[in-house]
Parts: structure tokens; sequence; C-alpha cells
């Protein structure tokens, strides 16, 4: 399990699944940071702060403003990465906490 | 200079008007009576149609009296004699979100107006995305956040 892994989860929410943003050092904690990821064209996608990106063939929206501290039991179905994304990412997480 | 004086002063309709800017003539008359502020898009459409004669700036009332003072300033360089230059940190992405809306970000800064732009950003980002924003409550209200669903600390 690494940063950026992508897991995929039941949600009834409509997630598909969650990109795991904690970084490697505190992989090992007893929670880790995700962020919930939608089907692209969601209506629930903000510009900036809910980038689009591609995980394996499809494409998939982050939620970022719902980025949350989950149990690592969760993460259990691996669906991919998306480490090529990770600078959009951390652009639009930049932009939801700095706020401009 | 107000929309609704260039527009009469050229005798020009507003649907001529949001023709040329690609916007609906309703939208243009919101405009001018004041019951919406366009977006900055929109702003700048109108200020290219009226060849820069009424600013994005002033559509978005974002032109204070303290801009147009230093507008003038600049007009007359003389006015500046006895002003220090000084250098003021500004966050890149702010200068972008002024220039993408046609601001005068010297002006802004002298003024005090750093404030005044996150604002205007704040409310252009809402305005815009009201729809998204809804979508998003509704959403929450009947599922609540993925976090409440998911998270370690949701309630039980």
């Amino acid at each position: 399990m690494k940063q950026f892994d992508v897991f995929d989860v039941d949600d009834p929410g409509g997630a598909v699944a969650v990109v795991l943003l904690q970084g490697a050092l505190y992989l090992d904690l007893p929670s880790v940071l995700v962020a919930p990821l939608y089907p692209a064209g969601s209506a629930l996608q903000y510009p900036v702060i809910n980038p689009e990106i591609r995980i394996g063939q499809g494409s998939v929206i982050v939620k970022l403003e719902q980025t949350t501290s989950v149990s690592p039991l969760l993460l259990d179905r691996y669906a991919g990465t998306a480490e090529d994304s990770a600078q959009i990412i951390k652009d639009a997480l930049d932009r939801l906490i700095c706020g401009y | 200079m107000q929309l609704s004086d260039w527009r009469k002063s050229r005798g020009i309709s507003q649907s001529e008007l949001g023709e040329a800017a690609g916007l609906a003539g309703p939208y243009i008359s919101q405009i001018e009576s004041g019951a919406r502020r366009p977006s900055p898009d929109a702003a700048k459409r109108i200020e290219a149609a009226t060849s820069g004669e009424v600013t994005a700036a002033e559509l978005l009332g974002l032109e204070t009296g303290v801009s147009k003072r230093t507008k003038s300033m600049a007009e007359d360089a003389v006015s500046f004699e006895g002003n220090t230059a000084v250098s003021i940190p500004v966050p890149p992405a702010l200068l972008e979100q002024a220039r993408a809306q046609g601001l005068e970000v010297e002006a802004l800064v002298a003024e005090g107006g750093i404030v005044a732009l996150r604002e205007a950003s704040k409310k252009a980002w809402y305005e815009e995305n009201r729809d998204v924003i809804e979508a998003n409550r509704a959403h929450i209200e009947k599922y609540g956040t993925f976090g409440q669903r998911h998270g370690v600390f949701r309630p039980r």
C-alpha cells in the first residue's frame, strides 16, 4: 500500500473508490487519509478542487473536500494507482486548503 | 463608465450588446439594473464588446475610488512624486485570478484590496457554481458525507 494507490469501495453514496493521500512515513498508523472518487461527469463535481483523473481505462473525479480518515481495513481491494495524477491532486488540495 | 450610459451613447439595444458579447439580452438588462453581478467571464466579454470603455473591474464592482485615482495617477506621472515604491508579496494564484478578472493589481494592493479580491473571487465562485453546490448539499442531506459513511470517527 502506498500513497496515491486507489482502492475500490462499496458506497451507498456513489463513491466508486478512494485514493490514498497519506504519505509513506505514516502508512502504518491505525487510520489513513483518503479522498473518495466518483464517476466522471457527476453533477457533484466542483471546478478546481475536484480534478478529473484517469485510473486504468476509466475517469473519475477526486472529491477532495470530502477527504476523511478511514481504517486501513477499508482498503482491501486494490484498483490501481493515481500516481500519474499526483501533481494535479496536490495542486487541487493546495487550492482547497489555501482558499484561492 | 456605466454600462447603460455607454450603450445609450452608442444607440444600441441590450439585445445588440448581448449579441456582440455573446450574452443574452435579459442578462445585460439584469447587469445594468444591478439585479445581477456578471461572472468574471461575462464581464470580460462585455469589456471586449465595449472596446474596453466599460471595464471588467467596473462591472464586477471592483474599480473603486482609489483604483480610479491610481489609474489617473498613472496617466499623470507627476502625481507619483514623493511616493516610495515598495515590494509587497502577493500569492501568484491571487495575481492570476486578478488578471483573469481584468483587475488592476497595483490599485488593489494600494487599497489593501487583497481582501476585496478574495471576496470578489469567492462571490464569483459561489455564483458560478450555485447548481453544483446545491447538488452537493442535496447529496449530503440524503447520504451524509463520505466520512460519515466510512470514516474512522463516524457516528455510531
